[in-house]
């Protein structure tokens, strides 16, 4: 608890200073939610859940022993972390919400004899997301010149929603993707084939 | 303390897989790009152009983005992945798929001779069919609507040897199980577990196109797994009996100057470095079963036995007055046709196998060739002396009794005889009352007329006569063995049997290659030869039978020293008993003749050599 | 003290045999894990009960004790809230695949007629419950799958893969219609009970609507359609509109993203609005009454509010696929508790999306529910991440 009241304030200046330069890229883009009238012209809560200062001073009705000090979901400071990214997508982008989905697979069926795998005519597979990055895997440039390109990022060493889309679309590219995808660049940037 | 014993080997395991590629697979890399940075080279200095030295797909012909290098390709898509993977709602097909799979029907390819079970491929294999086959158009993928598809240069795949059409039955078959079931029951086809990592096998061991095709790298050309050159991309799973150390596989001849195809170009200047791909074609083969490139069988030996590429030229051979002409004949051979049911035919796989054939060093060496099946006829199938069908022919005359033994359809014998039972199995029979030492040795000591090395006791073969009339065991200069001949019934030199023939040199040039004719002709054996045979100009076939005497048609006194008296020749004479033709062999050089010839009649007329009885008369 | 000790000895003995019978993959021993899980569960016999904290004290060390052994611990049931606090939810199962909740359920010879075999979930989302079948909207297979777990049935709607392209809501209607809602083809798909696609609903053109959540009570279908961020009552009888309401905004009364929905007993219609981080309380006719949650990361305010169910005692269950959790409301807004959890432990909820709620269950999952707790009502979650996608919660929700 004490922690927590030290980093907060830590946090808010650079989180207030990255927001607005993402916002430079952010406008206009699918994910300016601030032109939204639900938005209050604010459009990070969309995505970034605005924190709460002070805790609440009942506890819940059938748990009297709950801490009330205690928070939720994951805080901004934290979304550079393995599988912040990809679970902060997920919410919306899960298939039903927003329309560019994905269906959220994360080493789903780890074999072929699966038999939701074989049917094929139905689509649904998506690039895994959460997984480490292969990198002693042949079929993969090493995770160290994927992260000296400077575009695809691994947060944790693992493969996010965020390693190829950039939610803030700095770049501008088609689909939020970090880099633009002509001749494949970006497939190239970690499949060796 | 549980903890720290559990996680020191974790950590060490891992440690491991981490340090391990990184330093072995480099080295390895490096090791085959330096080996195949020199093949280039050589290949070069054949005035050959090298494949596309590219491990990459970007800029390989699976480029198909509009900045792709072949002439098939997007008008405007940029991307390079997207003709096959999408990010996002794939196909639920690995990796990430996005085409739709082709519901064509294939026409699989069968064969006479594979154990494997071909089903319609699968899995990998349609995922590449989508394009190969020709029926979906190349742009049209998942990630796009089906009614805006990637627009291309060419709607589907164009035609050519990369389309593969519904019929597969002209391509290396897929979508069987390559397993221990197979192995066994073919032992030319190595152990699945033996055969190299680099060519993958399915989720059950099925072979698809992936096994021998990497789309993404075609660093060796034709994306292929591992280099076809001396076929090593095919022997990993193929061993054929006797590949190794055939001519076929280590001949360094060029292959230009191939008479059937002489504009085509092989992939590779010279023999050995083609190997399979000289007679077989992986895709697209012009003969279905067993894939070779050419319809007809012989025109897969002819193409390089023209006269150009090997040593002989075959086609003159087989196109002369008397040969086995493998031309006569289409679709009629099967490698496991049956002996005794099989239409007539003569093909050269009847008598060669091509992977295994050897050259014979002592084939340029005149006289006798031996009895063994040796370089050229090795691993052939065939028949034996005492009937038995045999995998792997011993004794040359093995192969000759597949079609001259017992089976239907032997054409009637030239010469009428006194026993003509038409096998020429059991002409030879070891047991027949006479018979020329082929199947077994003879020991007649009476025979006094063999040129050396030839002795009482001694073999020969079927090929030792029937030979092509310029062999070089004969002193020519062609190919051994009955190919073809201008002396008839395939004969490696002339041998007359009309009746009133001159006696010369040449007329029976066939008998004197190892009979002495001074030895004949002075009566050193039958003390009546010269008075036969140069006075009364009798053929030496009106009283013997080359080949032998069946012992079912006569005992051993009347058809000793291969007599077989010649029906249009010798009839029998007027004996007060009925009419006789007999002949009694009464002794060493001692005999009597029953018949009648050229107008005079023998009644038991003997002979005796010493005698000078029986020289005057 | 004696108790304690007696009771940590017996479960260190006990231990390697629990492990060693529940270590197998759990969807070929579902029968195994199922009597593990009972045996675990039978952890407070009647003796016991009257020292009540005593024996939490000792489940807790003994689940301590053999966490430290064995991290791959067979399941055990999570109460919540967590002891010493009387636990009101307790959870059964989680689950992929029909056979692991109803493990003697073979593939009956009706699926094998229906040539659909499958009990085996891609990825959910809206649930819902009926007459003793469990209905499941994947997103990956694109079928709705209809479960008996009374007799271990599996169905599919939509299997042929031509009438329906992504599933997303279900709702069954009282004469055993289904309704689902298809965000990709934009209508809501009809099937009769015989799973017989008979029609397909679009209250508007098709780039004018998505449904994303649905509800039935009585002739009224409630369709949330996050194109125009409204609800749209619709006739079950035959889809014709009978009302709109919502429309894009902050304000009470306006939705961003309405992701779920659930009409009381007494009209109240509550819904959820995602991107508000509310629930909205209106009337039948769509006049807001109040809100539930607000944005924040505290207790009383919510994140990703998604499907929402409801009790006939008036029991609001949350699901909140941002803070992984579900949380419990009564129709008054006050928050009651929250259970679930993003650390994948067993009883967690990663991300739930899909919610429905029983009022009964057949014998073959009530006998799930460890003795001496009563449940009032039972909760299945989805989860469109995590090992399990499917878990089932027993709730007491009694004063």
């Amino acid at each position: 608890m004490v922690r927590t009241r030290w980093i907060a304030p830590l946090v808010a200046a650079p989180v207030a200073l990255a927001c607005g330069l993402a916002f430079g890229g952010l406008t206009g883009s699918k994910h300016d939610f601030r032109k939204k009238e639900w938005s209050g012209g604010e459009g990070c809560a969309a995505c970034h859940t605005p924190q709460s200062p002070t805790p609440p001073r009942t506890p819940p009705k059938w748990d009297p022993n709950a801490d009330l000090s205690r928070t939720f979901g994951a805080s901004l400071a934290r979304s550079k972390a393995a599988g912040i990214g990809t679970t902060l997508c997920l919410r919306c982008h899960d298939g039903t919400i927003a329309r560019e989905t994905a269906s959220a697979a994360t080493d789903r069926f780890p074999n072929l004899d699966n038999p939701a795998r074989i049917d094929s005519g139905h689509r649904g597979s998506d690039h895994p997301v959460g997984i480490a990055y292969p990198n002693v895997d042949r079929g993969y440039r090493p995770a160290s010149s994927v992260v000296a390109s400077g575009t695809v990022t691994l947060p944790g060493g693992k493969v996010e929603c965020t390693s190829c889309h950039d939610p803030h679309d700095m770049s501008g590219e088609k689909h939020m993707l970090v880099r633009g995808n002509a001749r494949s660049a970006l497939c190239l940037t970690c499949h060796r084939k | 303390m549980n903890r720290t014993a559990e996680g020191t080997p974790a950590k060490r395991r891992t440690a491991m897989t981490r340090v391990m590629p990184n330093t072995v697979d480099p080295r390895r890399r490096a090791l085959r790009q330096g080996l195949w940075m020199t093949a280039p080279a050589l290949v070069g200095l054949w005035g050959i152009t090298p494949a596309p030295a590219d491990e990459s797909v970007v800029n390989s012909k699976h480029d198909l983005s509009a900045q792709g290098p072949g002439p098939t390709r997007a008008v405007d898509e940029g991307e390079i992945c997207v003709f096959c993977h999408t990010p996002h709602n794939a196909s639920p097909q690995t990796p990430l798929w996005n085409r739709v799979n082709p519901r064509t029907h294939y026409r699989i390819y069968q064969s006479s001779t594979t154990d494997a079970r071909i089903n319609q491929p699968s899995g990998p294999s349609k995922m590449c069919l989508s394009c190969h086959d020709g029926s979906i158009a190349l742009g049209n993928v998942l990630s796009r609507p089906a009614t805006h598809p990637i627009v291309m240069t060419s709607r589907t795949i164009p035609p050519g040897t990369a389309d593969l059409t519904n019929d597969l039955s002209d391509d290396h078959p897929i979508g069987f199980r390559y397993d221990r079931a197979l192995s066994n029951a073919d032992h030319q086809v190595r152990p699945p577990e033996v055969v190299t990592d680099r060519l993958p096998l399915g989720a059950h061991g099925e072979m698809h196109c992936t096994t021998c095709h990497d789309p993404h790298n075609n660093e060796l050309g034709d994306f292929l797994r591992m280099p076809d050159r001396m076929s090593a991309i095919c022997v990993a799973c193929h061993d054929m009996d006797g590949w190794r150390t055939s001519s076929h596989a280590l001949s360094g001849k060029p292959t230009t100057g191939r008479i059937v195809d002489p504009d085509e170009r092989l992939k590779y200047p010279t023999v050995s470095e083609n190997g399979c791909i000289n007679c077989h074609q992986v895709h697209s083969a012009d003969h279905r079963e067993r894939l070779l490139r050419f319809n007809r069988e012989e025109d897969n030996c002819l193409n390089c036995h023209g006269g150009q590429v090997a040593a002989f030229n075959i086609a003159a051979e087989i196109g002369k007055r008397s040969g086995h002409d493998p031309r006569r004949r289409t679709g009629v051979h099967d490698p496991n046709e049956l002996t005794f049911a099989m239409r007539r035919h003569a093909e050269c796989v009847d008598c060669h196998n091509p992977h295994a054939v050897r050259h014979d060093p002592f084939g340029a060496i005149r006289g006798t060739l031996g009895q063994t099946a040796k370089g050229p006829n090795l691993n052939v199938p065939g028949v034996t002396i005492t009937g038995a069908t045999i995998p792997d022919a011993l004794l040359l005359h093995d192969i000759c009794l597949k079609c001259h033994g017992d089976g239907i359809g032997n054409p009637p014998s030239r010469i009428v005889r006194q026993v003509d039972q038409n096998s020429v199995r059991r002409d030879f029979q070891p047991s027949n009352p006479s018979f020329h030492p082929v199947a077994a040795p003879r020991r007649n000591n009476d025979v006094v007329s063999l040129q050396a090395p030839l002795r009482v006791g001694s073999v020969i073969s079927c090929i030792d006569c029937h030979s092509s009339d310029n062999a070089r065991s004969a002193g020519g200069i062609g190919p051994n063995g009955p190919h073809g001949s201008i002396h008839e019934p395939l004969l490696v030199r002339n041998y007359s049997t009309d009746d009133f023939t001159s006696e010369s040199v040449q007329a029976y040039a066939l008998c004197y290659g190892c009979h002495r004719r001074d030895s004949i002709v002075g009566d050193q054996s039958f003390p009546l030869h010269r008075r036969h045979v140069v006075d009364e100009r009798t053929p030496c076939s009106a009283c013997h039978d080359a080949h032998g005497v069946a012992r079912s048609s006569g005992s051993g006194a009347a058809h000793g020293s291969l007599i077989n008296f010649d029906l249009s020749i010798v009839s029998p004479a007027n004996a007060p008993t009925g009419r006789r033709l007999e002949y009694e062999d009464t002794g060493s050089f001692a005999g009597n003749c029953t018949l009648t010839c050229h107008g005079v009649t023998h009644m038991a007329f003997p002979y005796r050599r010493g005698s000078p009885s029986a020289a005057q008369r | 003290m004696v108790a304690q000790t007696v009771r940590r000895r017996d479960r260190q003995r006990a231990a390697p045999l629990l492990i060693a019978d529940c270590q197998p993959p759990p969807r070929r021993d579902a029968d195994q894990r199922l009597q593990c899980e009972r045996a675990n569960g039978v952890h407070a016999p009647a003796p016991m009960r009257r020292f009540t904290g005593m024996v939490w004290c000792a489940v807790l060390v003994a689940g301590f004790v053999s966490a430290c052994r064995a991290p791959n611990q067979a399941p055990q049931l999570v109460y919540f809230p967590p002891p010493p606090a009387t636990p009101r939810v307790v959870h059964l199962k989680s689950f992929n695949d029909l056979r692991e909740l109803v493990p003697q359920s073979a593939p009956s010879w009706t699926s094998w007629t229906r040539g659909s075999t499958r009990t085996f979930v891609g990825t959910p989302a809206g649930l819902a419950y009926h007459a003793d079948t469990l209905y499941v909207c994947d997103t990956q297979l694109n079928v709705v799958h209809a479960w008996n777990v009374g007799t271990g049935t599996a169905r599919q709607f939509g299997a042929d893969g031509e009438t329906l392209s992504k599933p997303v809501a279900v709702a069954v209607g009282d004469d055993d219609r289904i309704f689902v809602a298809d965000t990709d083809r934009r209508e809501i798909a009809v099937f009769d009970g015989d799973g017989r696609h008979a029609a397909h609903w679009r209250p508007r053109a098709a780039e004018e609507f998505r449904p994303i959540a649905l509800f039935t009570r009585d002739d009224r279908l409630h369709v949330c359609d996050a194109a125009n961020d409204e609800v749209c009552v619709l006739s079950t009888t035959d889809g014709s509109v009978i009302r709109r309401f919502g429309g894009t905004g902050s304000e009470l009364g306006a939705f961003h993203a309405p992701a779920g929905v659930a009409v009381g007993h007494d009209g109240t219609v509550f819904v959820s609005d995602m991107l508000n981080s509310r629930v909205q309380a209106l009337t039948g006719e769509g006049r807001p009454l109040f809100q539930i949650g607000k944005p924040g990361n505290r207790f009383g305010c919510m994140g990703k509010p998604r499907q929402v169910g409801l009790t006939p005692g008036g029991i609001l269950f949350i699901a909140d696929a941002e803070f992984a959790h579900v949380q419990v409301y009564d129709t008054s807004g006050e928050l009651l508790m929250m259970f679930g959890g993003p650390d994948g432990a067993p009883g967690s909820t990663p991300m739930p999306v899909g919610i429905a709620v029983a009022t009964e269950l057949p014998p073959t999952l009530t006998r799930l529910v460890p003795s001496g707790f009563q449940p009032t009502c039972f909760v299945f979650v989805s989860n469109t991440i995590g090992a399990y996608r499917l878990s089932l919660f027993a709730v007491n929700t009694g004063p």
